[in-house]
């Protein structure tokens, strides 16, 4: 129990003095909810397959890198971290270092779709207050109720109506240093009617320091407008729990393509809330977990007006010891007739020592809908892996080429070229450095 | 090139191949012909290495190594190639990378300096012509969505692309038209020369109408029953295999000691 205070108290250590005092009656809220709910435990449904406290329990600190780190001046720190992005992408670039916005490393020039909470207008601020924590389901989650209560600043991305945004946002969070306290990235999207955008997420540890990120995003997507969101979550030493939730008005178009790796505990939950009719919605995901990482993936889509469609793949990969999770609920409302809903879920266990737990859960109150869900778990197909070694080539190297083309599809899917490329350069570099089981 | 001398092997514990013999010299072509089930496929994959087909006696030397102690992949990178009876689809692993980091394992495996990435493009769009497959086809997935003519002809483009030493051919020529079966006699007859042999297993007489082979053996309940040039099999073509069976008759397996 002792533990547990701990933990809960690290995960929910007091921030700095609010300079947004506007946002009070949202922080109040959440303390409001946060008096009756708790942290989950193996008891709750949606927790129920990890040791939570236990993955959330501090990490070592790597002290020799972070000594290294203070040594330096801030022009060789903004130049390392310089590196870890993805220099060649033509987009408004949005820099978050341990979840605190660097100018130096941003460009955002001439960008009026942007701003920090702590800078937003008049008009902005109530633009805010009326979308914060409105998104269907918010109110029962543990995690994203402390980030209401205590992020400290935020980011509103605010399409004008019937715009098209050229450039996409390219959001980076990147962790470093030692982190006494998990930091809270929030993240507010609200695409006015008729308008376009998209928007590049990444998330990295550019010298594998541990932390701790809890993050909330919410995006709004209007009557005919378009998101194309694409998440690259490469922060292997980052402990992050994230709760995206997603609300769709009619004729809108919502796409999302992820990938992630794992992590010690890594937990995604999105949910997508379609709210106006003939609205569309698009999920491409692909996650990798090795050694004795967790990932954790829960998705809702929440079918409430008719004539909708939503198309959701994810694809796992699971190696050594890892541990990984998939829960992919479609809850089809009453009045959500000629629905058209399908979730596929395919996984494949690199070693006998992997987990995958797969919970595909279709919920439905309509009498005339199209759903359909899938999940299999299976292992490298020998036929292929025989088929490349009598080419020549090593078994550990047809391994990864198999384990690279198993997800290769949702790279593909990925919105520009450069993150393509920066995706498969990470991931290629990630599997050859595998010794897969058996293999020495 | 390659000898086997008193092979012996079971899959699933059920003795196929019973003390096969073959000699094949550098340069030579040999046809492998026999009914159904007489061990031909069983022959090319304990050449290849594939799991499961256990050698319980008799050796396999290539140009002197022992090859049943080689991994597949040694294999290949020793100069062995075996054209598959069916192919697989990879998806996802697209066929420019397949070929490439194949051609890099074999290549530096024998101390060959590597292609630039220039070099290595122009070397598939050339194989790729001679094979009569659009180039389009090394941007897709390796044989994905191929039609059955098209994945026989993808592994003769990497025979060609591979120029191994020994090339073994399962079947190739099943399931084609005429018109692929000339693009795949043609690849093959491409790359005949003085040090290169090849051992065409097939069923019928219709592919060495176009690649004339130097033996033609005969492969009946996992021994080859007879062995002649080119015009035993036009005379296999015309009398089919059961002349052969009938004569052969075995005895009870022995005892091995």
């Amino acid at each position: 129990m002792n533990n547990l205070n701990a933990i809960t108290t690290d995960f929910t250590a007091k921030q700095q003095p609010d300079k947004n005092a506007w946002l009070q009656t949202i922080r109040d809220a959440a303390s409001e909810r946060l008096t009756s709910l708790q942290l989950p435990t193996k008891k709750t449904e949606d927790w129920k397959y990890l040791k939570l406290e236990k993955l959330l329990a501090s990490e070592p600190i790597d002290t020799e890198s972070i000594k290294d780190l203070e040594a330096k001046s801030v022009n060789d720190i903004n130049q390392l971290l310089a590196q870890s992005l993805i220099s060649s992408l033509d987009a408004y670039r949005l820099v978050f270092v341990n979840g605190v916005f660097v100018s130096e490393l941003s460009q955002h020039n001439n960008n009026p779709y942007s701003v920090l909470f702590s800078e937003a207008s008049a008009a902005q601020q109530e633009l805010i207050v009326a979308h914060l924590d409105t998104s269907h389901n918010y109110y029962h989650d543990y995690f994203s109720s402390l980030n209401s209560e205590q992020f400290e600043d935020g980011l509103l991305i605010h399409i004008p109506m019937d715009c098209h945004v050229e450039k996409p946002f390219y959001i980076v969070n990147l962790t470093l240093g030692e982190q006494p306290k998990t930091h809270m990235m929030r993240v507010l999207v609200v695409a006015e009617t008729g308008s376009n955008a998209t928007i590049i997420e990444h998330e990295d540890a550019p010298l594998k320091h541990t932390g701790m990120v809890n993050t909330v995003i919410e995006c709004f997507v209007n009557d005919q407008a378009k998101i194309t969101h694409s998440r690259i979550q490469l922060d292997e030493s980052v402990t992050s729990i994230c709760s995206h939730r997603v609300q769709q008005g009619r004729d809108s178009i919502y796409q999302q393509h992820q990938i992630s790796l794992g992590a010690k505990l890594k937990r995604n939950d999105l949910t997508v809330s379609l709210q106006g009719e003939h609205a569309k919605t698009d999920i491409r995901a692909s996650f990798y977990a090795r050694d004795q990482q967790t990932i954790d993936n829960h998705t809702c889509l929440e079918h409430i007006v008719p004539n909708c469609t939503s198309n959701e793949v994810f694809r796992g990969l699971v190696d050594n010891e890892a541990n990984a999770v998939f829960n992919g609920r479609i809850h089809i409302h009453p009045d959500a007739q000629k629905t058209l809903a399908e979730l596929s879920n395919k996984n494949l266990l690199l070693s006998d020592l992997a987990t995958i737990n797969t919970k595909p859960e279709l919920e439905i109150y309509a009498d005339d809908v199209r759903c359909s869900h899938g999940a299999t778990v299976g292992q490298i197909d020998s036929e292929a892996l025989f088929y490349l070694q009598s080419r020549g080539i090593s078994k550990v190297e047809a391994k990864r080429l198999l384990s690279m083309a198993f997800i290769a599809e949702i790279v593909g899917q990925l919105t520009e070229k450069s993150v393509q490329e920066f995706v498969t350069q990470r991931l290629s570099s990630l599997f050859s450095s595998l010794q897969y089981e058996g293999e020495k | 090139m390659l000898k086997i001398a008193n092979l012996r092997a079971t899959v699933d514990d059920k003795e196929i191949l019973k003390g096969l013999n073959i000699e094949v010299k550098p340069g030579e072509v040999h046809a492998i012909m026999g009914p159904n089930g007489s061990g031909k496929s069983t022959l090319s994959n304990v050449l290849a290495g594939r799991d499961n087909y256990h050698t319980t006696d008799g050796t396999v030397l290539f140009e002197g190594k022992d090859l049943l102690t080689l991994a597949p992949e040694e294999r290949a990178r020793e100069g062995v190639f075996l054209a598959f009876q069916y192919p697989v689809e990879i998806p996802g692993v697209s066929n420019l990378e397949f070929l490439k980091t194949s051609l890099e394992c074999l290549h530096t495996h024998q101390n060959k300096p590597l292609l630039s990435a220039v070099e290595f493009m122009k070397l598939a769009r050339e194989k790729c012509k001679l094979v009569d497959l659009d180039t389009d086809f090394l941007k897709r997935g390796v044989n994905e969505g191929f039609s059955g003519g098209e994945k026989k002809r993808n592994d003769i483009l990497q025979m060609l692309m591979l120029e191994p030493t020994l090339c073994l051919l399962d079947e190739t020529d099943s399931g084609l038209d005429i018109d692929a079966l000339k693009v795949v006699a043609d690849g093959i007859n491409a790359l005949r020369s003085p040090d290169r042999s090849f051992v065409l297993i097939t069923h019928y007489q219709r592919l060495l109408d176009y690649v004339q082979p130097d033996f033609v053996h005969v492969l009946v309940d996992g021994q080859i029953v007879k062995s002649g040039g080119s015009e035993l099999a036009l005379e296999l073509e015309e009398k089919g295999y059961s002349w052969l069976e009938s004569g052969t008759e075995q005895p009870a397996n022995s005892l091995k000691a």
